[in-house]
């Protein structure tokens, strides 16, 4: 059936695959355990890799707010200028009832003398005749009339115009205005400006003259001229006129006359400008008296230790007045001026401030009352019980916080255990139920399960 | 079928017996080497596996009486011995001492005398995993 070689080659081939199996089953446990030690290294590098991503905010919280009625802080309200109508500083916590009202009283009493002062005053209204001749009185000649002419650079001023003076003719015309002088004066001054104009003919000119009249009821007197016309503006000034208080009437009159035998003179203009009369004089002031009413009231509070505070003070004012507030600066012994403000008239308002000692200041023309309802205090203090710890996961994988520690620089380190998971941007409060000492540094510490955060404060 | 043959199917039985024989012989042999390769193999991978689960934080050193404290807390996934501690590169601690999963504990070493502020902490398991601290412990 078989020969010798035969039998060899099943022997040595039934060998061979048992050799096979038992490689091959080696090789394929070395593989699994290859592959399961990779996937263990794997695993624990990516936990590992944890610790890289893992970030935690921490922060505290170790006060709480109270608040406090009047009595608990023994506020007390000093009157200083004023004068206490009803209450006192037990009122302060009776709100809506029981007010504190303090009536002003007057804090100054101004008094200023009557005087006298020197004065200067124009007395010729539309003297320079702007307004035509408002106020003015004319008196028309024979020949000619007033009018209103302009001359260079747009001045008005009052004419005499007389459009056809025949040979060897002449005319005259008055100019005047009432003055009612009701001071006393110490000085006066008459001040004007004219000139004659002509248009043919052109070889000889008219005669004429002013002249200025001062008249009142009792006396007439010449205070100018006669003086002769001239073509070109003269400015006479008449000083120091005696005049003293009554009614007056300041009267220009003008003469003209044509010198000719043959000529007739056309368009012949006495022109007056500038008319001025100004009087010095004294003037007598009244004296003037003024009351000025204010309330001036302190108030005092008597604080717990804290880090912060406020107050509120509901009051109201009789009348809308500028209240000031001062708070005393404790550091340089002064009182500074806090604010400033305006309230409303007989409504009650809050008073909000942060010292425990001001003064309240208001005053007016007007007697007023100020009055005080109710005090209600806030302080930020120390928890004396506990502080919160806030513990925020700002990293981008999920952090298990295990324990946190506490110490400051007598305090043993105390272990608290917390043992919770945070995820990304979850926040942790822990209570942590000890008493602190302002002042004193504490030191926290987060442990997580890859490292360990530290944290300082000082309350 | 004649005598020949008759004696020529019995040869190859034989043959075929005798082959497993040796086989037997040759698998009797390698199998306890093979068994203990095998063996070795998954202890080595255990060993690995909770080598990798191993994970330590020293939360707080502290210096009282000439006790030096390191508190630690397991935080890996396995239990482990802590083997030895080390403060500044001087083994100060050794021994065999095991922290279970999540547990908090704390190391005593005393005597110890206070050298300086600044200490650098190590603490070694027995499978070979250290973790290191820097601390300013105070007396």
């Amino acid at each position: 059936m078989f020969n010798r070689k035969g039998q060899a080659t099943a022997v040595g081939g039934v060998f061979f695959v048992l050799l096979m199996v038992t490689l091959i089953g080696l090789f394929l446990y070395q593989l699994d355990y290859e592959h399961r030690y990779v996937v263990q290294s794997l695993e624990a590098i990516e936990k590992r890799k944890k610790i890289y991503n893992e970030d935690l905010a921490i922060s505290e919280k170790y006060t709480i707010t109270r608040s406090y009625s009047a009595s608990d802080v023994s506020a007390e309200v000093i009157v200083i200028n004023g004068t206490l109508v009803s209450g006192s500083n037990s009122s302060l916590i009776d709100k809506g009832n029981n007010f504190i009202i303090i009536d002003s009283v007057a804090v100054v009493n101004l008094t200023v003398p009557g005087g006298s002062t020197v004065v200067t005053d124009e007395f010729v209204r539309n003297g320079e005749f702007n307004e035509g001749f408002k106020y003015w009185n004319l008196k028309n000649g024979v020949l000619g009339r007033w009018i209103i002419d302009v001359y260079p650079s747009n001045n008005n001023a009052s004419v005499y115009y007389i459009r056809s003076l025949p040979s060897k003719m002449e005319d005259k015309a008055r100019l005047s205005q009432d003055i009612s002088v009701d001071v006393s004066p110490l000085y006066a001054e008459l001040s004007f400006k004219y000139r004659i104009t002509w248009d043919w003919p052109w070889w000889f000119s008219p005669k004429g003259f002013i002249e200025v009249w001062l008249l009142n009821q009792t006396s007439s007197t010449r205070i100018f001229g006669p003086r002769e016309l001239s073509s070109s503006w003269t400015s006479p000034t008449i000083s120091d006129l005696k005049i003293s208080r009554g009614k007056y009437t300041l009267e220009f009159r003008v003469y003209v006359r044509n010198p000719s035998r043959w000529f007739l003179i056309r368009n012949c203009k006495i022109w007056i400008d500038k008319v001025s009369l100004v009087i010095r004089y004294q003037e007598d002031l009244e004296g003037y008296s003024s009351v000025i009413y204010g309330i001036k009231t302190e108030l005092n509070l008597n604080l717990p230790e804290c880090y912060n505070f406020s107050y509120k003070l509901l009051t109201k004012t009789s009348r809308s007045l500028i209240f000031e507030v001062y708070t005393f600066d404790f550091k340089n012994n002064i009182w500074k001026l806090e604010s400033k403000f305006i309230t409303p008239s007989d409504d009650w308002f809050n008073l909000t401030l942060s010292s425990p000692r001001i003064i309240i200041y208001s005053e007016s023309q007007y007697s007023f009352e100020i009055s005080f309802d109710y005090l209600y205090v806030e302080t930020v203090e120390l928890n004396p019980s506990e502080f919160i710890l806030y513990i925020k996961n700002t990293g981008n994988v999920e952090a298990d916080i295990v324990a946190c520690w506490v110490k400051n620089e007598t305090m043993k380190a105390i272990r608290y255990e917390i043992k919770q998971t945070l995820l990304p941007g979850d926040i942790l409060e822990v209570d942590i139920p000890i008493t602190l000492t302002r002042g004193s540094t504490y030191k926290i510490r987060v442990i997580t399960r890859n490292q360990v955060f530290r944290f300082n404060f000082t309350p | 079928m004649g005598s020949k043959g008759q004696s020529q199917v019995v040869e190859s039985v034989l043959l075929v017996m005798i082959t497993v024989a040796l086989w037997t012989i040759v698998w009797v042999w390698f199998y306890p080497s093979y068994t203990g390769m095998v063996q070795g193999l998954s202890r080595q991978l255990s060993y690995y596996e909770f080598s990798l689960k191993e994970n330590l934080v020293i939360e707080y050193v502290n210096y009282s009486g000439s006790v030096l404290n390191v508190y630690i807390t397991n935080t890996g996934d396995v239990e482990f011995y802590i083997g030895s501690i080390y403060v500044n590169d001087t083994l100060v601690w050794s021994g065999s001492e095991k922290i279970k999963v999540d547990e908090f504990k704390r190391m005593n070493i005393s005597p110890y005398t206070l050298d300086g502020k600044v200490l650098r902490i190590k603490i070694c398991s027995l499978r070979g995993n250290c973790w290191e601290v820097i601390e300013r412990v105070q007396p």
